[in-house]
């Protein structure tokens, strides 16, 4: 027995939720290096969508530069954190303290403020240590890619991301204090993550965070005419870090009476009354018959939500396999309408590539009139083109926009009335990118492997979550 | 020179607020008038009939859960107010989650241990050998995480031996412990009160309480029906004086019944248990009448006096189920 454990309670923390030191902080640094990559695939994905309203609509992750990659980093590591903390609640938040572990450490000599700030600081000290290196790793790994290096904006995102990180930390710590059992807790940090988010987008944090030009100089995020979010976030630590430690104090001032785990079995049909002598007032204390309702209701919801995921995704699937077999002279409708994912610039501004548009079918008596877009098929090919003249049977068809350096009325046709399936009806854009990222490799794992091993492992899961429960 | 407390737990007349409620009937309160006294030193087990009075009744007596009328007096020194609130001469030890999973059984021991002003080569010595001498070396070194409840909870009590507390309180009657545990308990039992403090064990088993009490008090229908030195309880209420194993035992009982008048014959598994009163106490008498009957059994041992065959005669003297 050579090796003599010298464990203070700030280095049991730093281990969290692993089991040896050094295998904990190899995990870490393996945790840094994952959301590296994992940012920097992600990257890869949102590119393979370029052609798609993701370029309009969020081009701080779509444009090939630093501050793409760096964005969707610290967007990463704020989902990678939220997971972190509700997997390894247990371990890592003031459960410890309703388990009693503090009760036997303060019996054994310690001290529970300490304990609180070598708790708060361990969290903190891991969280700013694996996001650092992420980042880190994030910026040497675009480093290979060659873009112009700006080193301005990466500051300004570093802290927006750490702040972000350090907020759910906290909250997370204030919930464990206050919420009984584990499920809610773990409830509470996916919400507490959710009204981030929305404090986030109320406080104008996504506006600066998507200007490039702004994050350029840091103290744009303190600046209250820009953003309130960070100033607010800062006070809203400092505020939770003292109710946490009021409450921390006062909770390990106590035996934390667990049930049922405290509670042996009771008979059947027996409850457990407690009675004031004084007034004759009764409160039920434990009632067998009534338990596990929740759980019950926690059974139906989980197995709903399952259903409900793997349901849609196959729905899904279904769609874009029937708009993908669509062919000429028979195109899949549903419902009397065409749906059609647009992969041309030719129709633009009204119709944008990998828009998915719908066209309704029409029967060869259905008016047409000119200036309507119309899906028609010549040669076993379809083309979307926009009527310019009716001429009796025969309709004269252009597209709206015709390329630089290509020839102006090349595409103008003269359609057959019969040879028209459809009038353009409308459109939608984010379907659409979601039909092209479906198409990809990434995406056809997530709409149709996700929900096969759902499937498969379906009663592996609820079990899981029940034995969790 | 500071008053050392003789008397740890006193409890007088002391009845829970808590009553067991069945649907058509009336309350019964789940503790009624329970007087106790343990003195430093000792180590009690506590059994009885519900898991649920014993499990309240050792809440009672840490401070845990208030009573509602009685007197309970902790080292002499009063009951606070407060429930719940971390005593310093109470350690109380009501379930096992709370020793950490990310950690080996020695390196916790290490760490709950940390703030002793001791030689942390030294200590880590003496604990690693102590866990050998209470037969939990192979456990030593093993992951919390894989370990049985009833292991965590053991590895806990270890921790209060080296705890300030006069009085320990392991409050875990709905925990089954196996041979190796019940021994390890034992020897800690031994330690502590080799140390002047005292063990307050909650149990089901009466192997356990033979093994590490030296007294022990039944509760049943929320009354104690005994309390005392074990030794007492297994003399007192132990009445076999011989046992008979034999294939023939139901044959042998119709023999012997008319040749030993005054005492008791019964049957329990192929066993033919000869029981008497304190005056009728003859294991010779008995051995000859055996003789007597012509059977030779195939074995017959005098019965050692063992706590469960006491506490099944007394739940049988008040008349309650098992």
């Amino acid at each position: 027995m050579s090796m003599i454990y010298r464990n203070s309670y700030f280095k049991k923390e730093l281990r969290q939720a692993y089991s040896e030191n050094r295998t904990s902080s190899g995990r870490k640094l393996a945790s840094a290096l994952f959301l590296g990559l994992i940012s920097f695939a992600l990257f890869f994905v949102f590119q393979t969508l370029q052609e798609s309203v993701l370029s309009e609509s969020v081009p701080q992750i779509m444009q090939p530069s630093f501050f793409s990659t760096v964005t969707i980093y610290i967007h990463a590591a704020f989902v990678f954190y939220t997971l972190y903390f509700i997997v390894n609640y247990e371990t890592l938040f003031f459960s410890e303290i309703r388990n009693n572990s503090w009760y036997l450490l303060i019996q054994m000599g310690y001290h529970p403020v300490m304990m609180f700030f070598s708790k708060l600081l361990a969290l903190l000290y891991t969280a700013f240590m694996i996001y650092t290196v992420g980042f880190l790793v994030t910026v040497f790994l675009t480093l290979f890619l060659k873009y112009t290096f700006i080193l301005s904006y990466l500051p300004s995102l570093y802290l927006a991301g750490l702040t972000d990180i350090f907020l759910i930390s906290i909250l997370s710590m204030i919930f464990s204090l206050f919420t009984k059992t584990i499920v809610n807790a773990r409830y509470w940090i996916f919400f507490s993550a959710v009204i981030i988010v929305v404090l986030k987008i109320m406080l104008g944090e996504y506006t600066i965070l998507s200007n490039r030009v702004s994050m350029q100089n840091i103290n744009n995020l303190f600046a209250l005419n820009y953003t309130a979010y960070i100033p607010a976030a800062l006070v809203l630590m400092i505020l939770f870090c003292f109710i946490c430690l009021i409450k921390s104090d006062n909770l390990a001032k106590y035996y934390n009476y667990n049930p049922p785990s405290d509670t042996p079995f009771i008979p059947e049909g027996v409850q457990v009354v407690r009675i004031d002598s004084s007034t004759g007032k009764q409160k039920i204390l434990w009632n067998k018959d009534k338990k596990g309702w929740r759980g019950r209701v926690f059974d139906t919801v989980s197995t709903a939500f399952l259903i409900i995921f793997i349901c849609t995704a196959l729905a899904f699937n279904i769609f874009i396999i029937l708009i993908n077999t669509s062919t000429p002279g028979q195109e899949v409708s549903i419902r009397g309408v065409i749906p059609f994912v647009f992969q041309s610039r030719t129709m633009e501004p009204a119709i944008q590539m990998n828009d998915l548009t719908f066209f309704r079918k029409i029967d060869p008596w259905f008016p047409v009139e000119a200036g309507q877009i119309i899906l028609f098929e010549e040669n076993h090919l379809i083309y979307v083109e926009r009527v310019l003249v009716k001429a009796g049977e025969e309709l004269k068809a252009d597209i709206d926009n015709y390329p630089p350096l290509s020839q102006p009325g090349a595409m103008l046709k003269t359609v057959p009335r019969e040879a028209v399936h459809g009038v353009y009806i409308g459109r939608n854009r984010w379907l659409g990118a979601l039909i092209f990222f479906a198409n990809t490799i990434v995406g056809r794992i997530l709409f149709l492997l996700v929900p096969a091993v759902l499937l498969f492992y379906s009663k592996q899961i609820n079990d899981y979550l029940k034995k969790q429960r | 020179m500071p008053h050392i407390a003789e008397h740890v737990v006193f409890m007088e007349n002391v009845s829970s607020g808590e009553h067991f409620l069945t649907s058509g009937g009336s309350p019964r309160r789940v503790l009624s008038n329970i007087s106790l006294l343990m003195k430093r030193s000792e180590a009690w087990g506590i059994t009885g009939t519900s898991l649920y009075e014993i499990k309240l009744l050792l809440e009672i007596m840490a401070n845990i859960r208030p009573y509602d009328s009685g007197r309970c007096v902790l080292i002499e020194q009063g009951m606070p107010r407060r429930k719940r609130v971390i005593l310093r001469h109470v350690f109380y030890i009501g379930n096992s989650q709370m020793i950490y999973n990310n950690m080996n059984v020695l390196e916790y021991l290490m760490f709950v241990t940390g703030k002793l002003q001791r030689n942390q080569v030294e200590l880590q010595e003496e604990i690693f050998e102590l866990l050998i001498g209470i037969g939990l070396g192979p456990i030593s070194l093993s992951p919390n995480n894989l370990l049985t409840k009833e292991e965590k909870a053991v590895v806990a009590l270890l921790a209060a031996v080296y705890s300030g507390s006069i009085i320990i309180v392991f409050n875990l009657p709905e925990y089954e412990f196996d041979p190796i545990l019940s021994d390890a308990i034992a020897k800690l039992s031994n330690l502590i009160r080799k140390m002047g403090k005292t063990l307050i064990l909650g149990t089901k088993s009466c192997l356990l309480i033979e093994k590490a009490s030296t007294h022990s008090a039944v509760v049943a229908g929320g009354k104690v029906i005994y309390s005392g030195t074990v030794e007492n309880f297994r003399y007192q209420y132990d009445h076999v004086i011989v046992k008979i194993r034999d294939k023939q035992a139901l044959k042998i009982k119709e023999s012997l019944t008319p040749l030993l008048p005054g005492y008791q014959l019964s049957i329990k598994n192929d066993t033919l248990m000869i029981s008497g009163s304190p005056e009728r106490n003859d294991p010779e008498l008995i051995y000859k009448k055996v003789l007597e009957s012509g059977f030779i059994p195939e074995l017959m041992e005098m019965n050692p006096k063992t706590v469960q065959n006491a506490y099944e005669e007394l739940i049988l003297e008040h008349d309650l189920p098992q």
